[in-house]
């Protein structure tokens, strides 16, 4: 039994050592969450991924179905449509901050449906001091200034390139091709509605396909 | 050498037959379809949520399977007896030990590689295109298995109880998970629950080293690989202490 002690005082050393190697990490804030055992109980399992995973599920059915609660969509006076979204977003970056897919949605949803740009930007500068070389970040950032001083055709100029990347959200496209049909730009609308119809998105799928038709109807 | 191997594919093929191991299969496989489920809702992310809902089904399975196997292990050839008849051959503690261990070894291998199979086939199916970054997450799973049935085989020889054993193994698993916030609690904190979680960063294991997701880095895997082995080298020794000074 003499070996115990040692052996015992090298697993000490050992976990010490090797927990000092990782960085440190906030607990994630999910004290506005509405399914708080949830996200604990697969915290305690480690499986901090698909905590967020399942919290963008509950942030899609939110915004993007008749399933988000009727204050959300009537809200009372002086209170934003759908004012869980930055919460809810911001909460699933917590669990997983490099889920830029939630971050260019919510900042997207925020920015050009919501009229909220302020806090879109937020999300947009926490993703960039995360990872400063992500030019979608800074692309975002642009085009969400241009709107926010109106100039439409700018802010659809400044996302460019990343509008036709196939991991830009389907809801950032189809706003960019709605601001092109309203610039009267058809080729371009016409051109990203086509893209949408490749969407995993039924409800963006049938939209672009009656889009599409307007389109081919005001041409002629 | 060959009397461990015996002993190794001799437990492998009784945890085969074990009804618990075939139902913990079916599960597996049920909830890798409910994952499948789960993607279909998660619209242009299924991808992803359909890899980290198999990834995160493949771990919790086999870490379930390996505690609850480890814990039982031994305690069921002391209770059953069968451990004087295999004792009273031509074969050491040491190898008997080495055998056990390395036959869960094989039961757990084989539940995850029929698990990542289903899984791989809901993930081709999706047109998912294959990236060794998966490789990468199915040995990090792996060796924290190693970790923690490791722990679970000296608890359950030290404290002779089955579920003694299992409640120390969970509890290492979940603490485990939480030592980067831990860590975190000790720099913002002060006074006793800074000092309290300075203690706890030394007795439980580190998991996150072993969270290779996110893909291949040479240094981390590498730093990984080397704390399991270690981790499972100790507790294989200190499991090795009692059970050669246990009296039966």
């Amino acid at each position: 039994m003499r070996y115990f002690f040692p052996l015992f005082l090298s697993l000490f050393l050992l976990n010490g050592f090797f927990s000092s190697l990782e960085p440190t990490q906030a607990l994630p804030d999910f004290s506005s969450s509405k399914h708080p055992v949830e996200i604990l109980t697969l915290l305690n399992l480690g499986l901090r991924r698909l905590a967020a995973d399942i919290e963008m599920v509950h942030l899609l059915i939110y915004y993007g179905s008749s399933e988000a609660m009727a204050d959300d969509l009537n809200p009372p006076k002086g209170v934003p449509l759908y004012p869980g979204i930055f919460l809810r977003a911001k909460e699933i970056l917590s669990l997983d901050p490099s889920f830029s897919y939630v971050r260019l949605y919510a900042a997207g949803a925020l920015a050009f449906n919501l009229g909220r740009p302020d806090e879109a930007l937020e999300l947009m500068r926490e993703g960039l001091i995360l990872e400063p070389d992500n030019s979608k970040y800074k692309a975002y950032i642009a085009a969400i200034a241009f709107s926010q001083k109106g100039d439409e055709r700018q802010a659809v100029e400044a996302l460019g390139p990343y509008l036709h990347s196939p991991k830009t959200p389907s809801m950032i496209k189809n706003v960019a091709a709605f601001i092109y049909l309203r610039l009267k730009e058809w080729p371009q609308a016409a051109e990203l509605y086509q893209e949408l119809l490749n969407s995993k998105d039924a409800g963006y799928r049938k939209e672009a396909k009656k889009m599409l038709r307007k389109i081919k109807k005001r041409r002629i | 050498m060959k009397k461990i191997w015996i002993l190794a594919v001799d437990s492998f093929l009784e945890n085969i037959w074990n009804r618990i191991f075939v139902l913990v299969a079916i599960f597996g496989g049920l909830l890798i379809y409910a994952s499948l489920l789960f993607g279909v809702l998660a619209v242009e992310q299924e991808l992803r949520v359909l890899m980290d809902s198999g990834l995160a089904l493949i771990e919790m399975v086999t870490l379930i399977a390996g505690i609850y196997f480890s814990a039982t292990l031994f305690l069921k050839e002391i209770e059953t007896k069968t451990i004087y008849l295999v004792l009273s051959r031509p074969l050491s503690r040491l190898e008997y030990l080495l055998g056990r261990v390395f036959g869960l070894i094989l039961s757990l291998l084989f539940i995850m590689v029929s698990m990542s199979f289903i899984h791989l086939i809901l993930l081709f199916v999706h047109h998912w295109s294959w990236q060794n970054s998966y490789l990468w997450a199915l040995a990090g799973i792996f060796l924290k298995a190693l970790m923690l049935i490791a722990a679970a085989v000296f608890f359950s020889l030290f404290s002779t109880s089955t579920i003694a054993a299992i409640v120390f193994s969970g509890s290492l698993w979940i603490l485990g998970n939480f030592t980067q916030e831990i860590r975190f609690l000790t720099q913002k904190e002060s006074g006793l629950t800074a000092i309290l979680s300075r203690i706890l960063l030394f007795l439980f294991p580190h998991f996150e080293v072993l969270n290779w997701r996110g893909g291949f880095h040479e240094a981390k895997v590498l730093m990984g690989a080397s704390y399991a082995a270690l981790y499972f080298s100790i507790f294989l020794a200190l499991s090795w202490l009692i059970f050669r000074a246990k009296e039966f």
